[in-house]
């Protein structure tokens, strides 16, 4: 894959993968810019080895969650925040509110539910293409799943009670 | 299952309405061109140096064959001289495992023929591509 294509390729997921990493990163838009970067410089250092049958966007997606777990275990940070640190964590977030609620919840799920829920519901990846990008089994994938929707439901309603 | 279906809906329903601030594309295209520019020196090394190893792996796939062919031409001949050097040795408990001993320095002998080939080709690729350079 030449330089060129590469670039074209960029351009049509760029917004996509933005969006999934933002939503990762429970609304820090700067971090997840800067995650996005990451995955695309590597991608592009790895593209000669990136098979033409396999879909761009699952190896795209595989190495953005990889370099969001890598920049994870630089902050050691490996659980859900509780609710007193993700309200003074969210001094990065977007603007706007309109996504409170959501981020809150997503900040309190697993990285690994919330990369699960996120691949499904936003991205609409089902739990076989799930478990190629994390690298989980489709076992774990259904299960992460499970509690990560369960969780999310609740938080949510919790949420729009207060 | 109604409800599961009704709640998912409702995730699905909530990710699909998701849009959140970002920065303008075009920024973000021109800052990672900006750092794609950087590392590309980076890729090409990395590309040459793949394709140096692709290169010094065939010739030392070829040595391996040649060397393969040449003792398949020359097996009556060096099954000759192992039993020879076996002829020669007095310790009984060694004996009888001089011919798979003998094969078995013949294989060490290709093997060593092998990575000498894949390191000299890979060293003198090396040259060639710093000559050019200069």
């Amino acid at each position: 894959m030449d330089r060129r294509q590469f670039i074209k390729y960029v351009e049509s997921n760029q917004k996509a993968v933005r969006r999934f990493l933002t939503a990762l990163c429970c609304g820090d838009s700067e971090m997840a810019d800067d995650l996005a970067q990451d995955t695309f410089l590597k991608a592009y250092l790895a593209c000669d080895g990136f098979r033409e049958d396999s879909k761009f966007t699952t190896w795209i997606y595989r190495i953005a969650y990889n370099t969001f777990l890598t920049s994870r275990r630089k902050l050691h940070i490996d659980a859900p925040l509780s609710e007193a640190e993700a309200i003074a964590s969210r001094e990065h977030t977007d603007g706007g509110f309109e996504y409170q609620a959501l981020y809150v919840a997503l900040e309190q799920l697993t990285e690994s539910e919330r990369t699960t829920v996120l691949l499904h519901y936003m991205e609409g990846y089902n739990l076989k293409e799930i478990a190629d990008i994390t690298g989980a089994s489709v076992d774990a994938v259904k299960q992460r799943l499970t509690r990560g929707r369960r969780h999310l439901k609740d938080l949510m309603n919790d949420y729009e009670k207060q | 299952m109604i409800m599961k279906s009704n709640n998912d809906d409702k995730l699905s329903r909530l990710f699909a309405d998701f849009d959140p601030e970002m920065k303008s594309a075009e920024l973000f295209m021109t800052r990672l061109e900006n750092r794609l520019d950087t590392v590309e020196p980076v890729k090409q090394h990395l590309e040459s140096m793949h394709r140096r190893n692709r290169i010094a792996v065939v010739a030392s796939a070829v040595a391996g064959f040649i060397f393969g062919i040449i003792v398949a031409i020359c097996y009556p001949n060096i099954s000759a001289v192992i039993d020879k050097v076996s002829s020669h040795i007095s310790t009984p408990e060694i004996l009888p495992y001089t011919p798979v001993l003998g094969w078995v320095v013949i294989a060490l002998i290709g093997m060593a023929l092998m990575f000498f080939v894949y390191d000299t080709t890979r060293q003198l690729l090396q040259g060639a591509r710093l000559r050019h350079r200069r």
